[in-house]
């Protein structure tokens, strides 16, 4: 009996989440509780032993990607999430991974704000508004900066909320296209039959991102995800949780 | 000349426009229009905060309210040196 029924720390992160919820699973594949508390102390100093049909090496796709967990809450490729909801979320659904689009699809705002931040300091060349008398000047620099905030923010959490979601049941995508209009659609694994992703032209080859592409089962049969960062480990997660889909579905489990 | 020909040429002759009381009230009314603006941001952060928690939402809610006050206070120098 492998050491899985060991108590695990009860701790928040995330991580301590998934093996409680590992050790939970794994206990109703077995189909009972452990009978005995000796017989738990006995088995635990036993070398270990394969579980049947499932391998000696068997690792789920959360307990790997807890060894690459990355924590800013910036980043654009976030593995395991701390502290990360969303509103459907199920209460034993655990986000393994959280993307968003990389960064260099947002280069083309950031230049024109960039630009927008220096167009005042250009009247000091080109004295177009010096037609005004000073009061009226200033007013219009500052409603510059104002417009200007206002671009950056709304454009910032634009991207910052538009996100995508790899769970151990399903994929969303939250997207926010202007500041009235929100969708969000969603994949079961158990559904998804294609995975591919492109990456094609020069700044996809050179900063690694593209988009992947899942023909599902269901009634939306194309899902698309966006210029995402590394595609083809975004991919490799998805075939790897495809596989614990049937996996599971072998082993009698059902949520 | 027609009733409505008299009333056209009496205010072309007599309503003269002022320019500065004009761009006064345009810039008072961007004002205005950008402080709506930002009310369905802040909205707006809050309903994405809900979708999605536990990703920077104090931040954002904090810079959303900062971009409020901004505008208020851009209103109030508007009204002092116009």
């Amino acid at each position: 009996m492998p050491n899985i029924f060991v108590a695990h720390s009860t701790d928040s992160t995330s991580s301590g989440q998934v093996k409680k919820k590992l050790s939970t699973k794994v206990r109703k594949r077995e189909g009972s509780e452990l009978p005995f508390a000796s017989l738990q102390a006995a088995e635990s100093s036993e070398p270990k032993q394969p579980k049947p049909g499932m391998g000696h090496e068997y690792v789920t796709v959360a307990e790997r990607l807890v060894k690459q967990k990355n924590g800013s809450k910036l980043k654009m490729f976030n593995i395991l999430p701390r502290k990360v909801k969303f509103e459907t979320q199920e209460a034993k659904e655990v986000i393994l991974v959280l993307l968003r689009q990389h960064w260099m699809t947002q280069i083309s705002w950031i230049v024109t704000a960039g630009v927008m931040v220096l167009m005042p300091i250009s009247l000091v060349w080109i004295p177009i508004i010096s037609f005004m008398p000073s009061n009226f000047q200033v007013m219009a620099v500052m409603m510059w900066y104002l417009l200007t905030i206002a671009f950056v923010y709304e454009k910032f959490i634009t991207w910052f909320y538009h996100v995508f979601i790899i769970t151990d049941e399903r994929v969303i995508d939250v997207d926010f296209y202007n500041l009235l209009y929100k969708e969000v659609s969603e994949a079961k694994i158990d559904n998804i039959e294609d995975v591919t992703y492109r990456q094609g032209g020069v700044a996809r080859a050179m900063f690694n991102y593209g988009d992947v592409e899942m023909q599902t089962a269901g009634e939306r049969q194309e899902f698309k995800i966006e210029n995402v960062p590394e595609p083809h480990r975004v991919v490799k997660i998805l075939n790897e949780l495809k596989l614990e889909e049937e996996h599971e579905k072998i082993m009698g489990r059902v949520r | 000349m027609t009733p409505f020909d008299k009333l056209l040429d009496y205010l072309i002759k007599t309503w003269q426009i002022d320019l500065f009381w004009l761009a006064k009230g345009g810039v008072l009314l961007f004002i205005f229009l950008y402080f709506l603006f930002t009310l369905v941001v802040l909205r707006q952060v809050k309903t994405m905060s809900e979708t999605i928690t536990g990703v920077l939402e104090k931040e954002l809610t904090l810079a959303a309210k900062l971009l409020m006050g901004l505008a208020i206070v851009v209103f109030l120098i508007a009204l002092i040196i116009l």
